[in-house]
């Protein structure tokens, strides 16, 4: 690798879960902001906590925990809401939120400052796309394209 | 995403939600139709010249509940395919008192029929779903409950 592709910075956010953390490109993000109002979806998966009225759209938030195969988590008073830009490929108004555990952290990543963490210590699922360790800590990287999958089968 | 000109709120268990007003065929008081007493998802029919039409009674959830507070049924679909959910008041809304706008809820839908909600009222932080009538229809079929 050239040392250019090793300064290429990435900016990004490190959204905390329980028992883990999700690392995406800040650019995905649209909004953290405080937990508020949230309105049941009956009908849903678990790990579809529910819906918010965010800029007069509705939308849903998520519980990834719920989503590869752990406990569905819950509003506490410490959780923060990470509204996602819809994924590829959706209308404009498909915005989507992640409930995170704590406030998110900015993190600045090249190529220099992590490593690819081993795939034996990562959930064995298709919704994350691999694992890096920064600092000695891993966070996980979503797939966006197996998110869809999920979100809209 | 719903386009009807009006839409009915139904207040069920305290949790309100809007369908269309063009899905709705008759909305009846309780004391209009007859009571099913068993144990199933139908607790009311109405009768028509053709037959009768189910009205499944659900919770806040769309949990089968025989919730003893209904007032009112509201009843959709075509033929012999009418199904009526029963709710604790029905309200007609304007459109121009609403906003409403596209809602896909995520993951798999809960029948073949599709999701149960295809739009939201967004008020502020408030949001109000928006029935989808054929995915409700298809959900309220499959309780069962009318053989």
């Amino acid at each position: 690798m050239t040392a250019a592709a090793d300064d290429e910075r990435i900016h990004s956010l490190e959204i905390p879960l329980i028992g883990t953390s999700l690392l995406v490109p800040s650019a995905a993000v649209a909004e953290v902001t405080n937990p508020f109002d949230l309105h049941p979806v009956p009908g849903a998966p678990a790990w579809l906590l529910g819906v918010i009225g965010w800029r007069a759209q509705a939308v849903p938030l998520i519980s990834f925990e719920g989503m590869i195969g752990q406990a569905a988590t819950s509003v506490q008073p410490s959780s923060k809401i990470v509204v996602f830009y819809p994924i590829t490929g959706r209308r404009e108004s498909d915005f989507y939120a992640i409930l995170s555990a704590s406030e998110p952290r900015p993190q600045s990543v090249s190529a220099a400052t992590i490593e690819t963490e081993d795939p034996t210590r990562i959930p064995d699922t298709p919704l994350i796309a691999a694992g890096v360790r920064i600092k000695g800590r891993t966070l996980l990287i979503p797939d966006f394209d197996a998110l869809r999958a999920a979100f809209y089968p | 995403m719903a386009d009807s000109s009006q839409y009915l709120c139904l207040v069920v268990e305290q949790a309100e939600y809007l369908l269309p007003s063009v899905a709705s065929v008759a909305i009846e008081q309780r004391d209009v139709l007859t009571a099913d007493n068993g144990l199933g998802a139908v607790v009311a029919w109405r009768q028509t010249r053709q037959g009768r039409w189910p009205a499944y009674g659900v919770n806040a959830s769309f949990q089968v509940s025989r919730t003893p507070q209904w007032q009112r049924a509201v009843f959709l679909g075509t033929g012999s395919s009418v199904v009526g959910l029963v709710a604790d008041d029905v309200r007609l809304l304007g459109r121009t008192d609403l906003h409403v706008v596209p809602f896909t809820p995520l993951g798999t839908p809960p029948t073949r029929f599709g999701h149960l909600f295809n739009a939201a009222w967004v008020d502020g932080q408030r949001v109000t779903l928006v029935l989808d009538p054929n995915g409700l229809i298809g959900f309220l079929r499959g309780l069962g409950g009318t053989a």
